[in-house]
């Protein structure tokens, strides 16, 4: 029992490593069912286990990281709880080129790497770098790996307008065609939505989706075959099927 | 340029849509096969166990053979209901088979991996077959409800009330069918979880509930109002506080925030 134990935990691990490997872009699985993502962060539907507070992180809501940080044991108190500038609309998207604003890279401009809208977080490619050593053991030399560390997207970080290359600020507007864009205040120019952000994992773009043999085709789908008629469903299936019902329903009682 | 249209509570091939046939022919050799003989026939006796134009007998339990041991299987989002809508009551009877022996086939998959202990490929993809199956119940409760409306004036659902329960609880109890009458039934009187009035013992926890309650949704607001007063006094320079003409004491988190933040 304890070797299938065993094999069932790295069942799991195997599982979820086609998933850790993947971007770590918090949009890239949001065609998921929530139902499945619920199982696999271990949500309970009972409102007595949900958490007072929950921590976000750049890891997966079903990493160990995140759920070791959020387990019912680490209470975060109010004097350490978290304050935010206020957004209320998302602005700066995966793949966007913008500008740091604060710290060592003051001044230098990089792509957006990874966004976290629940602590208004954004990571830069290259940029606020912190340096980690791993020194495996005395014989072989410490080994440095650096990582980007999270910049707040409303006071650290400024989208850049790509006409002069300059920090501006963003309004949301609308196109004579419909469409919501961000325009920029200063220039008046629309900064696209970057490709990046729209990637899941089904599909790098909508339109290079690659049909798999299961899927139903667009001509099914948009193809309408539904006729309005006075029948219930019921009976419109029976009709079709050429059943005739005769018998009466015994009399039941309602209470 | 093709749209992102891609289905997989779909599982139709082009040929099972059409051929479907709608005359079953379930369990032919019960009366013709003797158990002696079904060793020998059962190969042949199982292509007629089937209801698809496809004959692949018992074995449509289980998948493809190419994803027998995958990494990976990939599929398509679920039916919305608006393109469930558009479709004819007989062509969505024959979408709910098809979910529904896929549903089938994965559950079957799953505890298969499960007894061999293998990774089970893509999860996601028996809970995107629950949404379709969900959603195409609720599109055919809906035309059935219409019509119903429109012909008897009913609405086919089963008759409720509302009531009290024994906590003095205010809810909608739904009629159950029975056999015989409430005054033959002994069990309808002594029934007591559905009062007409509170009972009067329940007065004080009523009066103690409701005072819960209210503190409750008060809490919140205030709980909402000290992380605004927080961030205000934070970023008191903010554009938002001047672009925004309400005080910050009548301002809720959505309007602040554009998600629930964490903390």
């Amino acid at each position: 029992m304890i070797g299938k134990k065993v094999l069932r935990i790295s069942n799991i691990m195997v599982r979820l490593a086609v998933r850790l490997l993947t971007s770590a872009r918090n949009t890239y699985f949001r065609n998921f069912p929530q139902a499945y993502i619920d199982r696999e962060m271990g949500v309970k539907r009972d409102p007595a286990y949900k958490p007072r507070t929950y921590r976000n992180t750049e890891h997966r809501p079903w990493a160990m990281q995140e759920k070791n940080l959020n387990h019912p044991r680490n209470k975060i108190p109010p004097q350490k709880r978290l304050v935010h500038a206020p957004l209320p609309e998302w602005e700066i998207f995966q793949g966007d080129m913008v500008q740091v604003l604060v710290g060592k890279d003051k001044g230098r401009r990089g792509e957006v790497v990874q966004t976290v809208q629940e602590r208004n977080w954004c990571f830069v490619g290259g940029r606020n770098l912190t340096y980690e050593k791993y020194a495996e053991s005395s014989g072989i030399p410490a080994k440095l790996i650096s990582k980007e560390l999270p910049l707040d997207v409303v006071t650290e970080v400024a989208l850049l307008d790509p006409v002069d290359n300059e920090p501006t600020k963003i309004e949301w507007r609308y196109t004579e065609q419909g469409d919501r864009v961000r325009v920029s205040k200063r220039t008046g120019r629309i900064i696209p939505i970057p490709h990046l952000a729209m990637e899941t994992y089904e599909y790098k773009t909508k339109s290079t989706y690659r049909e798999e043999p299961k899927d139903t085709r667009q001509k099914e789908l948009s193809e309408v075959t539904y006729v309005p008629t006075s029948k219930t469903f019921e009976e419109e299936i029976m009709d079709k099927m050429g059943i005739v019902e005769t018998r009466k329903q015994g009399g039941t009682f309602w209470y | 340029m093709a749209s992102f249209a891609l289905t997989m509570g779909g599982k139709l091939l082009l040929k099972s849509f059409c051929n479907f046939r709608s005359t079953a022919t379930l369990f032919p050799f019960f009366g013709l096969v003797t158990p002696s003989k079904m060793v020998f026939q059962i190969s042949h006796q199982a292509v007629l166990f089937h209801t698809s134009s496809r004959r692949y007998s018992l074995m449509e339990f289980f998948d493809d053979k190419k994803n027998w041991g995958a990494k990976e299987v990939r599929s398509g989002r679920s039916w919305s209901k608006d393109e469930l809508r558009i479709k004819s009551n007989i062509d969505l009877h024959k979408l709910w088979f098809v979910l529904y022996k896929e549903k089938n086939m994965l559950l079957t998959m799953e505890e298969e991996c499960e007894r061999v202990i293998e990774p089970f490929p893509n999860p996601e993809r028996r809970y995107r077959v629950e949404e379709s199956m969900t959603r195409l119940q609720e599109v055919i409760k809906e035309r059935d409800r219409a019509v119903k409306l429109l012909q008897v004036g009913i609405t086919g659902e089963p008759p409720s009330r509302e009531c009290y329960g024994l906590t003095g609880q205010r809810y909608r109890y739904i009629y159950q069918e029975h056999l015989m009458p409430y005054w033959r039934n002994p069990r309808h009187f002594k029934r007591r979880y559905t009062q007409e009035k509170p009972l009067g013992m329940m007065r004080k926890f009523i009066l103690l509930m409701q005072e819960k309650k209210r503190k409750e949704r008060w809490s919140a607001i205030k709980k909402e109002q000290a992380k605004i007063h927080a961030a205000a006094n934070e970023y008191p320079d903010h554009p938002f506080w001047l672009q925004e003409e309400r005080e910050i004491s009548q301002l809720r988190l959505k309007d602040v925030y554009h998600t629930k933040m964490s903390d």
